[in-house]
């Protein structure tokens, strides 16, 4: 495997029409989703997955990167202009942006937002370039314990450090892992749980299940609460924020992309961890901590540069092993596996070009998240109050429609309905429903891994122990998911010293 | 109040699911056995039911007999998945283009918009979702009533 050839490999595929095009419309709207309150980047990409099928499998990934880099930026719109995240990461943007606004520096907010933005993932990216080869050459040597140990760590981290109760979020996990183990036995081909029906020999169809669990069930908790949000009355001015503002930020976005690409690399943590824990850090650092809250810019680019830069770090995890880093990535990998493609390390040795290409793509992605933001603030600010009706029914039949399309099957429709309410009640029952998509994703990982390994050892499960504890990668991974059974206790101290977690916020 | 109910369902749910493993054929060898590792999983779930109904006995004093649902506020999810539910129904026996248009119009309305804008809605959005699902992406949507109508002439 020539590493060299990563950085320049994907240069002649991505400058083709068609992928600049699709990478731009992804942008485009990616912003438009997520500068408009409840809708959700991972409803986007879960929805308009379908549309994908027909494109060259570059095209299709990197639509859907445009629309994640583009819906993490879009949520700062709506938080400066309207004091309402346009998505979960841009609570912290609120604080200072939304202050700005009141000011009569709404322009301010939203170019200093974009550029932070810019320059977060803009850093992740080249982060993500430079690492995930290394991790991916690395993980090539790992034997299927260590796989299996890898599965159960990227479970227990999204239901121990993503939204809610933990053991909710445990929960959804092996409700995930469970559902994975519908269809035939990966070792001897029995049919397990499909009572019967022919349509679940192979297993739930990923993308349909993705499609009622966060793209309907989120039309449904919309539903709820149909209130249209006030007009954005400031003129926006003087958006394209002056060299002097962008210096003298230069050290909090980069304190911030740092954090950001780390924490985003954690699966389950995200983009509103990134941005608490940035805010809280640049607080920390700051030589004017008494202004942040009161329209501060460092309080902006801190909390933008931190969640545009996960983007970068869940894509490390997923590109190098395999493992999602939130539930955004956990729906590509089912997108690329649709186009036959199974990310991890062997993707970088077989695929080459692809890998190149994403890379590139995303430092494209992040150049229109800058030219779009900035050219185009006026316009999101607009869509902002549009009535949402109007968007919500059209994504209600898109997704019913793009459901059948997946395989021209009305059972594939009837999944996605189930999925559609089980994903309703889960948000009613507070259950998160991350950790499920992932355990969806992971679970052939972990039962073909753990089944290979006792295979490898005749089926003696204490031997299988021992492999488990020997290996230092395996005893390591095995060391980290004990510790974070003690995670609470930590949550509960950064909840002390901070005042903010996650659910709180 | 919620994970005592939560930890009852899940319960339920693992006693179903353990009754189909047990339909499962079995093998000596552990790596070999398909019900195994399905099996581990539903005694997990089932740990974490336990778990919940303690932690919904424990907090049961301090919430009370707190609601569960707010059935008033699940009015508009209802009609939207019902009329979903019939229109997916519906769909595979009048074809594609009028339930669509129908489908788009009563969501519409449900959301509580107007009529005049919701006829203009449906009809636009019929025709793109129509081009966009049968001409570009290729896919074959159901038209039994065109299809009667093409083999008729």
């Amino acid at each position: 495997m020539n590493f060299g050839l990563l950085y320049t490999e994907g240069l002649n595929l991505v400058f083709q029409t068609d992928v600049l095009m699709f990478l731009f419309a992804g942008v485009l709207l990616g912003i438009s989703i997520g500068c408009i309150p409840g809708l959700t980047v991972i409803m986007a990409v879960a929805v308009l997955t379908p549309f994908t099928y027909d494109l060259r499998p570059l095209v299709a990934i990197l639509t859907l990167i445009g629309i994640y880099c583009g819906g993490n930026y879009g949520g700062s719109i709506s938080a400066c202009l309207v004091n309402v995240p346009g998505t979960p990461s841009a609570i912290m943007t609120t604080l200072d942006g939304y202050p700005l606004t009141t000011k009569g520096k709404a322009g301010l907010a939203i170019g200093t937002a974009t550029v932070s933005s810019f320059l977060g993932g803009l850093f992740s990216v080249f982060v993500l370039t430079f690492l995930s080869p290394v991790v991916a050459r690395f993980a090539l040597n790992f034997i299927s314990a260590e796989y299996f140990a890898l599965g159960v760590l990227g479970i227990s981290l999204i239901a121990y450090l993503g939204k809610g109760s933990s053991t909710k979020g445990f929960l959804s996990g092996l409700l995930g892992l469970f559902l994975a183990t519908i269809g035939a036995d990966p070792m001897i081909g029995y049919p397990r749980f499909t009572f019967g029906s022919s349509h679940l020999i192979t297993g739930l169809e990923f993308i349909t299940v993705m499609i009622g669990l966060l793209g309907i069930a989120e039309i449904l908790i919309q539903a709820e609460s149909l209130n249209v949000l006030d007009k954005v009355q400031q003129t926006l001015k003087g958006i394209i924020p002056s060299f002097m503002i962008i210096r003298s930020l230069a050290g909090v976005i980069m304190r911030s992309s740092v954090v950001g690409v780390i924490i985003g690399a954690i699966p389950g943590a995200g983009g509103t961890i990134a941005s608490i824990v940035a805010y809280g850090q640049q607080k920390r650092v700051s030589r004017n901590p008494e202004q942040m809250g009161e329209g501060s810019l460092e309080g902006v680019a801190a909390a933008e540069g931190a969640n545009n830069a996960c983007t970068g770090g869940a894509m490390l995890t997923m590109l190098s092993l395999g493992i999602p880093g939130d539930a955004v990535t956990g729906v590509m990998i089912g997108a690329l596996m649709i186009h036959g493609l199974s990310p991890g390390p062997v993707l970088f040795k077989e695929n080459f070009e692809l890998v190149s290409s994403i890379f590139i793509g995303m430092l494209l992605a992040n150049m229109l998240v800058l030219v779009l933001g900035l050219g185009g603030a006026k316009f999101f600010a607009k869509m902002i109050s549009a009535p949402k009706r109007f968007l919500n029914t059209a994504i209600l039949s898109l997704a019913v429609i793009g459901s059948f399309a997946v395989q021209n099957s009305f059972f594939d429709v009837g999944v996605t309905l189930l999925f559609g309410v089980l994903g309703y009640v889960m948000v009613k029952f507070d259950i998160p429903r991350a950790p499920l998509v992932l355990g969806l994703i992971l679970g052939p990982l972990i039962e073909n891994n753990l089944r290979r390994s006792l295979l490898l050892v005749n089926g003696d499960v204490s031997q299988f122990l021992r492999t488990l504890v020997t290996r230092p990668i395996s005893a390591s991974i095995l060391l980290i998911i004990v510790l974070l059974f003690f995670y609470p206790i930590l949550k509960k101290f950064i909840s002390d010293k901070f005042g903010k977690t996650p659910e709180n916020v | 109040m919620k994970n005592i109910v939560l930890g009852l369902f899940f319960l339920l749910f693992v006693i179903i699911f353990f009754m189909a493993t047990m339909q499962l054929p079995s093998a000596e060898a552990s790596h070999k056995d398909p019900a195994v590792y399905p099996s581990l999983l539903l005694f997990l779930i089932a740990v974490v039911g336990v778990i919940l109904i303690v932690q919904g006995v424990f907090s049961y004093k301090r919430d009370g007999k707190k609601k569960i649902f707010d059935y008033g506020k699940m009015k508009l999810p209802f009609i939207l998945m019902a009329l979903t539910l019939v229109y997916v129904i519906v769909m595979q026996f009048i074809g594609f283009l009028i339930s669509t248009f129908s489908y788009l119009f009563l969501v519409f309305m449900a959301f509580g918009g107007k009529k005049r804008p919701g006829l203009w809605f449906s009809s636009i959005l019929t025709c793109i979702e129509y081009g966009l699902f049968a001409w570009i992406l290729r896919v074959r949507l159901p038209e039994p009533l065109f299809n009667l109508l093409g083999s008729l002439l």
